[in-house]
């Protein structure tokens, strides 16, 4: 008996689930439950699919950033043979081999990160560069080096075209002039080498050591290399091709020889000790480096070059150079930078999709307000209906996320990025089921108030208080999250892929906080405007003021809709920074819309008239470009020399339509202290006491002013005038550079016979790389899509907000009929209604959107992705307006859609239903 | 009392209406060939029991609905055969109606809900507020003009629907079960109320109730059972 007592009572506990009442509200209710549903997979989707393909994007933009670095790439260790100044010079019969044995013990020490990120390494074993006894006019002064090349023990691969590889072993010979003994040394030519030096196989080589004691060299063979792309031949320049060194007159030429592992022992003897140097090169292996490992990559790295004696032996204490770290530290600050850009788009995206969904939860209550104050009249318990809300939300966020989960893995596959869509699923699944549940208690009365006036102030005023908490706590932390995202930046406070949570939802933080202030303000505003519309004479303004006036009371579509339209905003500006700082990124990286520059023997001086004179050309400059040592008192280092006349660069300057930052003006000089313009890096320094090295002659200079932001090297420019350098040397500059801008300048640049082998520099080509670039590409479609979702949850807040007072719209409306509105009147009405709070959402979020991308814009490092040396200038593009003019006929549409649907009703159930 | 004017030109002429909702077997008859005429002046109480068709009627009459067979005139205008515009400016200047749930514009105040139709008509903002305070304080509550209807009783709102509806003189007033949701003693303070102006303002009203003691204080009434009058 107890026992049957104690079930009824724990089945009275338990809440009652109605199913065909759910199933019921459900079919009522179908399409705010399908918007749920549609922005839940929306969101899930983004959500999952844009943080995968940016970590796709990212691995693409570090082997972007790989291929665009070159050389730079390298890893090279210098390992000392070991010889013994003291004793004679001996044949080390078996070098190759212990240079091949050393290489593997080599990648042995290597740290593991290391190894499984760089190639097999090219072992090199090289002299320095020998002059030549040959007199050949066209090559001028002519050096050789040789060079013993060889990649896991095995040498390049060649073709031979004339002889063949040594056939015979190193021979010793006393050399006469000083008693020394030596051996003759066999070495390969290219076909290009033996060309231009005018040898065959068999001819001897008249080199001679750093001494000048002749080296006995014969040519056993000509060759063509069996693949001229394997990557080992860029290990020993000169050896497929001569390089050329210097300017017209002055031009010489360095010439390498391939030596085998035969002749590499005689090689090495034939030198004074200490003077090969033997070296290990490994290159990055792209296809194995992930964004990812960057940082463990840059640590292995630099401690192999700060504790490189983990790689040798006491004895043969290696060195390493490598400026893959660098390259690495400039490719992980773009793609942090990316990722965080990606990161904030994203938050603007889940912080709308919330709002929205809290709309509509909002709509759903409002819609089921008397059905479920029935239901508790009826005897239903809140538990129970929490239940029955909470299953269906729990449907609708299954059903959501299955389809946006799903369609992300087709797109792209990858682990679900739940930091994302964590806060979408939470809000779904809490705020339609606690919306309802108010509902059901307010209609229903069980929320009883206070009795008294005084508890119901007090009451009144926990309320306000805690709202107001509230609003403070939400106010607080966009304050702090802005002010960490200016402090830290983006690049330095993205931890791991997504970066920081609080720094990527500082713009929707932001944006939030003043939405908020927003739709505080606004009541009072609308109170203001309704107080006059109701003194006009007609019936439209007073009762669309009224219906303002109620419709500014409710906070969450105005905040929501402020949110949206501030973040689309936000991410419009950031979009069309990011897109015209590109545009100026180009001028400065090229300074011209086309720049030519000729041979070493190509005389550019009466070329820039020439292709001035062609059409579509504004301007056309020529100069020099080299890049030159710099003394200081400090020390010295290469610096960008850029030699043009001072009026040139006057007129130039003036035909490009981008700022090239603030430059100071050059002024012709003459005497030997020239006055010139530094870049950034140089005017840093301070050292008013410079000098730079032009031709054999190190020149004074002294700084003007600043030098304008062109090219790469932009920080380490200095500019000086052409007259005045010639004047200081003493003979003419050689220019050999076009700059042309103008529309037509590539086609100038074309029409230009002596400009045919020029290396050309396309703007326009520079811009089209830098905008296909994996990073900013895929920023750019990340905003695109981001700002497509957002207007879109925008229309739909618009939507849902209308919705939720159609009822009692439809109702007022109705009732003024009867009194004698006609159609076009109550239209007016509803549009007064509408409108006013979407204008103010939509012009207070255009505000609070430029507001927040004026205050983290530097921070975001847009600079990265724009290609600018420095921090681009905000822009506001056209489309920052579309939504607002998309939600105006928004509402303008849904004026007419309910226009249409009420046509059809009957006036007359006015005078019975009352409202509707 | 009226008879030779309702015979010379009634207020009100309904001749042959027919009004059938849905088509086929879900067709519901709700008035089938009703005739019937109001003199000026006169108050009419429209009897039935729920669903006889009073409402129908009442739409009909005061251009909310069209009849589907049949003529409705009004002061001389044919109603049946007015465009969209035509029962706008009917129901603005010669019809009014009082709602049996009241019908006010929740978010205005008293005064600005009788207000309304002042402001179609534009008359100029000091007559209106004139006008405004004097039906009002027709309707006693002078003291209330501030108040939303959410803070007016059921009878005090019924009493400013009814300022409304005299706030724009009109020649018939149509009321359809206008105490349905009040009381009993507020019910005949409001239906003596509507019987008070309307003879004060001299215009002609029909007013739907099942209430005998609402009967009582008509001059006549049409009684209606299931679409069909039986006696006019």
């Amino acid at each position: 008996m107890g026992t049957h007592r104690q079930t009824r009572r724990a089945r009275a506990r338990r809440p009652r689930v109605d199913l065909p009442g759910m199933r019921g509200r459900a079919r009522a209710d179908l399409w705010p439950l399908t918007v749920a549903v549609g922005v839940i997979a929306l969101t899930s989707l983004l959500a999952s699919a844009a943080p995968r393909l940016v970590d796709r994007t990212a691995d693409s933009a570090l082997r972007d950033a790989l291929a665009s670095a070159g050389a730079r790439t390298e890893l090279s260790v210098t390992v000392p043979l070991v010889e013994d100044p003291f004793q004679p010079r001996t044949l080390e019969s078996d070098l190759a081999t212990q240079v091949a044995e050393r290489g593997t013990a080599l990648v042995a020490a290597l740290p593991a990160e290391l190894t499984a990120a760089l190639t097999e390494p090219v072992a090199t074993v090289t002299t320095p560069p020998l002059p030549v006894g040959l007199v050949r006019s066209d090559l001028g002064a002519v050096t050789m080096t040789f060079a013993y090349l060889a990649r896991d023990g095995r040498e390049p691969r060649v073709r031979w075209l004339d002889g063949g590889p040594p056939t015979a072993a190193p021979v010793a010979v006393t050399r006469p002039q000083d008693g020394w003994e030596t051996w003759t040394l066999q070495v390969a030519l290219s076909s290009d080498a033996a060309a231009q030096l005018h040898v065959h196989a068999g001819d001897r080589l008249p080199v001679v050591d750093m001494a000048s004691m002749p080296v006995d060299v014969t040519v056993s063979g000509v060759f063509d290399p069996a693949d001229a792309q394997d990557p080992i031949w860029s290990q020993a320049p000169g050896v497929v091709e001569p390089v050329s060194v210097g300017a017209h007159v002055t031009t010489d030429t360095a010439v390498t020889a391939l030596v085998s592992a035969a002749f590499l022992p005689a090689m090495v003897a034939d030198l004074p000790v200490g003077y090969s140097t033997r070296s290990y090169t490994f290159d990055a292996d792209p296809s194995a480096m992930h964004a990812r490992d960057i940082d463990r990559l840059v640590t292995a790295i630099a401690g192999v070059k700060v504790r490189p004696e983990v790689l040798g032996t006491p004895r043969e204490l290696p060195s390493v150079t490598s400026s893959l770290d660098s390259v690495l530290v400039a490719a992980g600050s773009r793609i942090r930078a990316g990722q965080a850009q990606a990161a904030v788009l994203l938050a603007g995206v889940v912080a709308a999709a919330g709002s929205t969904l809290l709309l509509v939860g909002q709509l759903l209550a409002r819609r089921r307000a008397l059905q479920l104050a029935q239901y508790r009249a009826r005897g239903a318990g809140l538990a129970g209906l929490a239940v029955e809300l909470g299953v269906e939300a729990l449907a609708t966020v299954v059903l959501g996320c299955a389809l946006g989960l799903s369609a992300a893995a087709v797109i792209v596959s990858g682990p679900i990025a739940w930091r994302w869509v964590l806060p979408v699923v939470l809000l779904a699944l809490v705020g339609p089921p606690a919306y309802g549940v108010r509902a059901a208690a307010h209609g229903s009365g069980a929320r009883r108030g206070p009795a008294g006036r005084g508890d119901r102030r007090l009451a009144m005023r926990d309320r306000h208080l805690r709202r107001i908490a509230v609003e403070g706590a939400v106010m607080l932390a966009a304050v702090g999250a802005i002010v960490a995202l200016r402090a830290r930046g983006v690049v330095s406070s993205a931890a791991g892929p997504g970066g920081d949570l609080l720094i990527a939802a500082a713009p929707s933080l932001g944006v939030l906080a003043g939405a908020l202030l927003l739709a505080r303000v606004l009541p009072l505003v609308l109170r203001g405007v309704g107080a006059l519309a109701a003194r006009a004479p007609g019936a439209v303004p007073v009762l669309a003021g009224a219906r303002v006036r109620a419709a500014a009371g409710r906070v969450l579509p105005i905040l929501a809709l402020t949110l949206a339209t501030g973040l689309v905003t936000f991410g419009s500006v950031i979009g069309t920074t990011v897109e015209r700082g590109q545009v100026a990124g180009s001028w400065s990286a090229v300074g011209a819309d086309v720049v030519a520059t000729v041979g070493t023997d190509g005389a550019a001086a009466g070329l820039a008239a020439e292709v001035a004179a062609q059409p579509g050309v504004t301007t056309a400059v020529s100069g020099t470009v080299a890049d030159v040592p710099i003394r200081s008192s400090t020390g010295g280092h290469q610096v960008r020399l850029m030699v043009v006349d001072t009026a040139d660069l006057t007129r130039l300057l003036a035909a490009v339509p981008e700022s090239l930052g603030r430059y100071g003006q050059l002024v012709a000089t003459s005497g030997s202290d020239l006055g010139v313009l530094l870049g950034a890096d140089l005017r840093a320094g301070g050292d008013t006491n410079l000098s730079v090295l032009w031709r054999g002659t190190w020149v004074a200079v002294h700084p003007v002013g600043d030098a304008p932001v062109v090219g790469s090297d932009a920080a380490d420019l200095v500019v000086v005038d052409a007259g005045a350098l010639s004047s200081a040397v003493g003979v003419p500059v050689e220019p050999n550079t076009v700059w042309v801008v103008g529309p037509g300048a590539r086609a100038a640049v074309a029409a230009v016979p002596q400009l045919a082998q020029a290396e050309v520099v396309d703007r326009s080509e520079w811009l089209a790389r830098q905008r296909a670039a994996p990073l900013t590409a895929g920023l750019g479609h990340l905003v695109a899509a981001t700002t497509a979702v957002l207007v879109l949850l925008a229309v739909l807040m618009v939507v849902l907000g209308a919705s939720a007072s159609t009822p009692e719209r439809g109702a007022m409306l109705a009732t003024l009929r009867t009194i004698g509105l006609g159609r076009a009147q109550v239209t007016r009405i509803a549009v007064g209604e509408l409108l006013p709070p979407v204008l103010a959402a939509v012009v207070g979020g255009l505000g609070l959107g430029v507001l927040l991308a004026e205050l983290v814009a530097a921070p975001l490092g847009l600079r990265l992705a724009t290609g600018q040396p420095v921090d681009p200038s905000l822009a506001l593009g056209w489309w920052a307006a579309v939504p607002a003019v998309a939600l105006v006929v928004v509402v303008l549409l849904v004026v007419a859609a309910e226009s249409s649907l009420t046509r059809r009703d009957r006036l007359g159930q006015v005078l019975r239903a009352g409202d509707r | 009392m009226s008879a030779s004017v309702e015979v010379e030109q009634p207020m009100v002429s309904v001749r042959d209406v027919d009004r059938t909702y849905g088509t086929g077997r879900a067709a519901v008859h709700a008035l089938r060939g009703v005739s019937f005429d109001v003199a000026p002046g006169e108050m009419v109480a429209l009897v039935g029991r729920s669903g006889s068709g009073k409402t129908t009627l009442l739409n009909v009459v005061g251009g909310l609905d069209r009849a589907d067979a049949g003529t409705v005139r009004v002061g001389g205008t044919e109603v049946t055969s007015l465009d969209d515009a035509g029962l706008v400016r009917l129901r603005r200047d010669t019809v009014a109606f009082i709602f049996q749930t009241f019908g006010l514009v929740p978010i205005l105040s008293a005064a600005e809900n009788v207000g309304i139709p002042l402001r179609l008509r534009s008359l100029p903002v000091v007559d209106r507020e004139r006008r405004v305070r004097l039906l009002l304080e027709l309707v006693g509550l002078g003291t209330h003009a501030d108040h939303r209807p959410d803070e007016l009783s059921g009878g005090q709102q019924q009493r400013v629907a009814i300022a409304r509806a005299l706030a724009g003189s009109p020649r018939l007033l149509i009321a359809d079960e206008p105490t349905g949701q009040l009381d009993s003693e507020t019910g005949q303070a409001v239906m003596a109320l509507i019987r008070a102006v309307v003879e004060a303002e001299g215009m002609t009203a029909i007013v739907s109730t099942h209430d005998p003691v609402m009967i009582g204080l008509a001059d006549r009434a049409i009684r209606i059972v299931d679409g069909r009058l039986l006696d006019a």
